[in-house]
């Protein structure tokens, strides 16, 4: 179900823009049921810095049915709070992968570079700033998330505080991501992949972050 | 016997002065004295970094090199500041005169009344020098100055408070927030609310924002769907914007913050629509005044930003006119939107400016101030653009009108020492008057610029401790520079402290510049030993040098050599190089100094300094030298012979130099320093040198000077501002030292309060307590003081300073008292 409302996203026109508020809607409804994603802690054992992190990262799709019917685009996403020596800063990590066979066509313009990432939660935009994106986490000498397949693309741009206590109180989280060259894409949570509550709640009760 | 009663028992030795400079970079310069050792402490009021230290003049003339560091005000600027401070007979010191040339280079130069050993050594900021003085075995002790009654070991240095200057530097800024220095940026937003529908501002921002903030409507397109979001900014830190959040999470339960771009932040700053990356598009509508506003009131804001230009207050004039432009209709808004281009442009904003020029050129085409904003705007471009590669080009912007510029002040001081008992006093009264005056031109092909400084000293004691009147010339030289081929010539009375030359001199120097990193010199003249001498014929140098930028893309190098000679007899034959390393948070100076005619290494000094992050700064220095050094003209020190020609009626020409090398005693000094701010409004200092000085035997009918064993010096200050008022100042200080003879606690209080913007007042105090090994002796000084500063004009400057010195000296049996005052004003003016 969520994967067809997805395709009529892609739709011109305002039934596009209705099927988006739709589509929030029902995913909410199945986040509201999914599990919340484990969140843990650790010590980065070079930097002294307080690591927390979700188990598994958050998983997202992509169809792309003209090009195939069984095979789709991946967005892997989870969350991350470093805390060194009382200096707090969070992050989102994404992953860009995917299953489909492109040929001929590698480098689509699909799955080209990102450049700009927006948390549609609750079916609100949250824009995230690209400008503040970074190869190296700081304070985090080994990437606590990797991508399934290691052709993966990853992203890593910041959070502020009040970002992640909002993502904790969604009920749903889309994804769109704007690239350098073609549309923009949606990313649906696939089946199960939970919400964002734990991780939030780790980070509030660590850090006394602002909410 | 408990220290208050020792402290009410005690008897003065120990005499001192704190005396405020003539105005400009000498903020005061304290006087104490055990025995034969006097402390002469210094303070500036910019970072000025110890380079280097020579004695000439047979011991009479200390000339101390620094390098002005930190973008000093007028660093631009040549700058002469000269006192004679109270206390002075006590270091049989004469004047303290700070010169600094146009860009880092200068010179503090120690003029004494009887030869000296000096040794000298920084404080941990940079904006002090401490500098020991011990005179002479055999050269007598000034007139007036009390009987020692301790070995001539070693005093304990004065307080410098770190960081002083720097802390008044932030006050000066909390005094006038308002003035020049653009703002850290703003980044941080506060998303409010999103929606499908339009937000009108107007109905729902009113009363949100605070004057220095902004609501506005950022819209973000995703697919077909337009949203609004009504976003309160802009705020420095994630935290300023989480604090203002708190108070408006009621209202607005699902609020967040986040960075903004600057296209978001140019568009709300402008009240322009703006394209921003991706897509989206950031619409700016309204700012904190969008209300509707009388005509009355637009134009009160305009007259406040028209008023808010004028006093430099930029981030108001922001603040009024983006008021003016959020509030519609008015019909002030064409210049509502010229001044804040204007504002942003003298706030270093350029990009915001071209912004706003450029859309004023779009909304009043052919407004009253079209042609001007044109004008601005094309000054602003241009100025981003790459310079132009003709040379007629250039030469015709070089070519400039003759510029005449300089100053002059005039300082009256008295003061009067009574040490009690039977070393009697010592007194002062004189006015002191110093001009200078620069002459400029640039032209097509040669730049000129002549500048004359010059000083006289009107005596007014008259007695036994009257000095002559005197006139002094301390610099009297024209440039000359030949754009085309690369050569420059200064001619006449400078001052130079590198490529081998030991300061002031009356010659000339012809410069080469081969290629941008390659520099060769070429110099030739007479040195002068003290500013009031007419040209000295007796001694001569020449020398060569070059300079090298960026060697290896690291290193400034100068490598050099220089022949002196006095009296037809070689003075002086070093070789050298000092090597410069500046990163961007640490430098490193290293100088070495050989003569190759003693076949002695003359000086080898390092000097180091470490910014970590924004807080913690250490610097380290490390110092060998010979003190005095070494010239055949030490010789002279504690002879009756007044010049080597004179002595070589006695002495053969290597026995004057073995004279030298004996007079020419080694010094070594480590130092440590740490600084950092603790809070908000304070900051601690400290420091610790560690130093030593050898003995020098006894020949030519000079007494030895014994080895001075290592000496201890530890530093603890705290610097505060704005704590009672906005824009004070206030120091805490903390000293103690050990010298093995004595040891010496120090607790100093001094704060610089500002009554108006063009008046302060800096009371202050020192408590010092000493007690010295031999003879159980103990001493005690109390010595208060207060300094007014009154700034009449931008050009004219008033100042006075008034105080005294009471103390006493225990020595068993014996118990002196010792009072003194001190008053010191008059004026500065600039033209």
């Amino acid at each position: 179900m969520t994967r067809d409302l997805a395709s009529a996203v892609r739709r011109s026109g305002a039934q596009a823009a209705a099927a988006v508020v739709i589509a929030a809607v029902l995913v909410a409804s199945c986040g509201t049921a999914s599990p919340a994603r484990r969140a843990t802690e650790y010590l980065d054992d070079s930097t002294s810095a307080t690591i927390t992190r979700v188990d598994q990262p958050f998983l997202f799709f992509s169809d792309d049915p003209a090009r195939a019917a069984n095979a789709r685009d991946y967005l892997n996403a989870a969350p991350l709070a470093v805390n060194q020596a009382g200096k707090r800063s969070w992050w989102l990590w994404l992953g860009l992968w995917s299953t489909i066979d492109r040929g001929i066509t590698v480098g689509d313009a699909r799955l080209g570079d990102i450049q700009g990432v927006q948390l549609i939660i609750d079916g609100e935009p949250m824009d995230l700033d690209m400008g503040g994106r970074v190869e190296r986490i700081p304070g985090v000498t080994r990437p606590p998330y990797e991508a399934p397949v290691p052709t993966a693309r990853n992203l890593v741009v910041p959070l502020t505080g009040s970002q992640v206590a909002r993502l904790s109180r969604g009920t749903s989280v889309v994804l769109r991501t704007e690239m350098t060259s073609g549309p923009a894409l949606l990313w649906q949570p696939w089946t199960g992949s939970g919400n964002w509550t734990d991780f939030a709640e780790l980070v509030a009760a660590e850090s006394a972050s602002p909410r | 016997m408990s220290i208050i009663q020792k402290l009410s028992t005690l008897a003065l030795l120990l005499a001192s002065g704190v005396a405020a400079a003539a105005p400009g970079e000498i903020v005061s310069v304290l006087i104490s004295r055990t025995g034969g050792t006097a402390d002469v402490e210094i303070r500036f009021a910019c970072p000025n970094r110890l380079l280097g230290h020579s004695v000439t003049g047979a011991g009479t003339l200390s000339e101390i090199t620094l390098m002005r560091v930190d973008g000093c005000p007028g660093s631009g600027d040549a700058i002469r500041d000269a006192t004679r401070p109270a206390g002075r007979e006590l270091a049989a010191l004469g004047e303290v005169e700070y010169t600094a040339r146009p860009g880092t280079d200068a010179l503090l130069r120690l003029r004494f009344d009887r030869p000296v050993n000096v040794t000298v050594a920084q404080s941990g900021d940079l904006r002090g020098l401490r500098v020991q003085v011990q005179v002479v075995a055999g050269a007598g002790v000034p007139a007036g100055a009390p009987v020692p009654v301790v070995p001539p070991k070693v005093a304990p240095p004065g307080l410098t408070p770190e960081q002083v200057a720097r802390a008044e530097e932030r006050a000066r800024l909390a005094m006038q927030p308002k003035v020049a220095a653009a703002p850290p940026p703003a980044l941080y937003t506060i998303n409010l609310r999103s929606a499908t529908t339009p937000i009108d501002p107007g109905a729902e921002a009113v009363g949100l924002a605070s004057p220095n903030q902004l609501s506005y409507i950022s819209d973000l397109q995703v697919e077909d769907q337009l949203w609004h979001r009504l976003r309160l900014g802009f705020f420095v830190t994630e935290a300023d914007a989480n604090a203002a959040l708190a108070g408006l999470r009621a209202r607005y339960p699902d609020a967040w913050v986040t960075r903004a771009s600057a296209a978001e932040r140019l568009g709300a700053g402008a009240g322009a629509t703006v394209t921003a990356k991706g897509g989206a598009e950031a619409t700016a509508l309204a700012g904190p005044g969008v209300a509707a506003l009388t005509d009355a009131q637009s134009k009160d804001l305009l007259v406040q930003a028209r008023g808010a230009i004028i006093d430099q207050d930029y981030p108001r004039a922001i603040d009024l006119a983006t008021r003016l432009l959020a509030a519609r209709p008015v019909a002030e808004k064409a210049e509502a939107r010229e001044i804040l281009g204007l504002a942003r442009e003298r706030s270093g904003q350029a990009e915001q400016a071209v912004a706003e020029y450029q859309r004023y050129i779009v909304d009043y085409p052919d407004g009253e101030g079209a042609e001007r904003v044109r004008q601005r705007l094309a000054a602003l471009t241009t100025a981003r653009e790459p310079p132009k590669e003709s040379i007629r080009d250039k030469a015709s912007q070089r070519d400039t009108d003759w510029e005449v510029y300089g100053g002059i002040s005039q300082f009256y001081r008295m003061d009067t020492i009574d040490f009690g008992g039977e070393s009697g006093s010592a007194d002062q009264s004189a006015i002191f008057s110093d001009a200078e005056v620069v002459v400029r031109h640039t032209g097509e092909r040669f730049d000129f610029e002549s500048r004359a400084t010059v000083g006289y000293t009107f005596d007014m004691s008259g007695g036994d401790q009257s000095v002559d009147d005197e006139t002094r010339i301390y610099n009297l030289y024209m440039d000359l520079n030949d754009q085309s081929l690369g050569l420059s010539t200064r001619l006449g009375r400078q001052t130079l402290r590198n490529q081998g030359v030991l300061g002031r001199f009356d010659g000339a120097i012809v410069s080469w510049q081969w290629t941008p990193n390659y520099r060769f010199n070429v110099l030739a003249g007479l040195p002068v030993y003290n500013p009031n001498e007419t040209v000295e014929t007796s001694r001569m140098f020449y020398g060569y040098s070059v300079d090298v930028l960026d060697l290896l893309d690291i290193f400034d190098v100068n490598v050099f050599v220089n022949i002196q000679e006095v009296d037809d007899v070689n003075d002086r034959q070093a070789a050298g190089a000092e090597i410069r390393y500046f990163g961007g948070n640490k430098s490193l100076i290293a100088a070495v100094d050989y003569d190759f005619g003693y076949s002695e290494l003359n000086s080898v000094a390092a000097l180091g300094n470490w910014t970590f992050g924004d807080s913690l700064t250490v610097n380290g220095r490390f110092d060998w030298r010979n003190s005095p050094y070494l010239t055949t003209e030490n010789a002279l020190i504690g002879q009756p012979a007044s010049s080597i020609q004179d002595l070589l009626l006695t002495y053969t020409e290597g026995e004057i130099r073995q004279l030298a090398l004996d007079r020419s005693g080694a010094m070594q000094s480590f130092a440590l320093g740490v600084s950092r701010p603790i809070s908000e409004r304070f900051q601690i200092s400290a420091d610790v040198t560690a130093s030593q000085y050898d003995g020098t035997p006894d020949s030519g009918g000079v007494r030895e000077t014994p080895d001075s064993g290592t000496l201890i010096y530890s530093y603890l200050s705290l610097v505060g501002t704005s704590l009672f008022r906005e824009g004070d100042v206030s120091i805490f200080g903390l000293r103690y030292s050990d010298s093995g003879a004595s040891t010496s606690t120090g607790l100093f209080v001094d704060t610089r309060f500002p009554v108006t913007q063009a008046l302060r007042l800096n009371p202050r105090v020192l408590v010092s307590y000493r007690d010295i090994t031999e003879g159980d002796a103990t001493e005690l000084l109390v010595r208060p003081g207060l300094r007014v500063l009154y700034r009449m004009t931008r050009q004219f400057r008033l100042e006075f300073e008034g105080g005294g010195e009471f103390g006493t000296h225990d020595s068993g049996d014996e118990s002196n008292n010792s009072t003194g005052y001190y008053l010191y004003m008059g004026y500065s003016a600039d033209f």
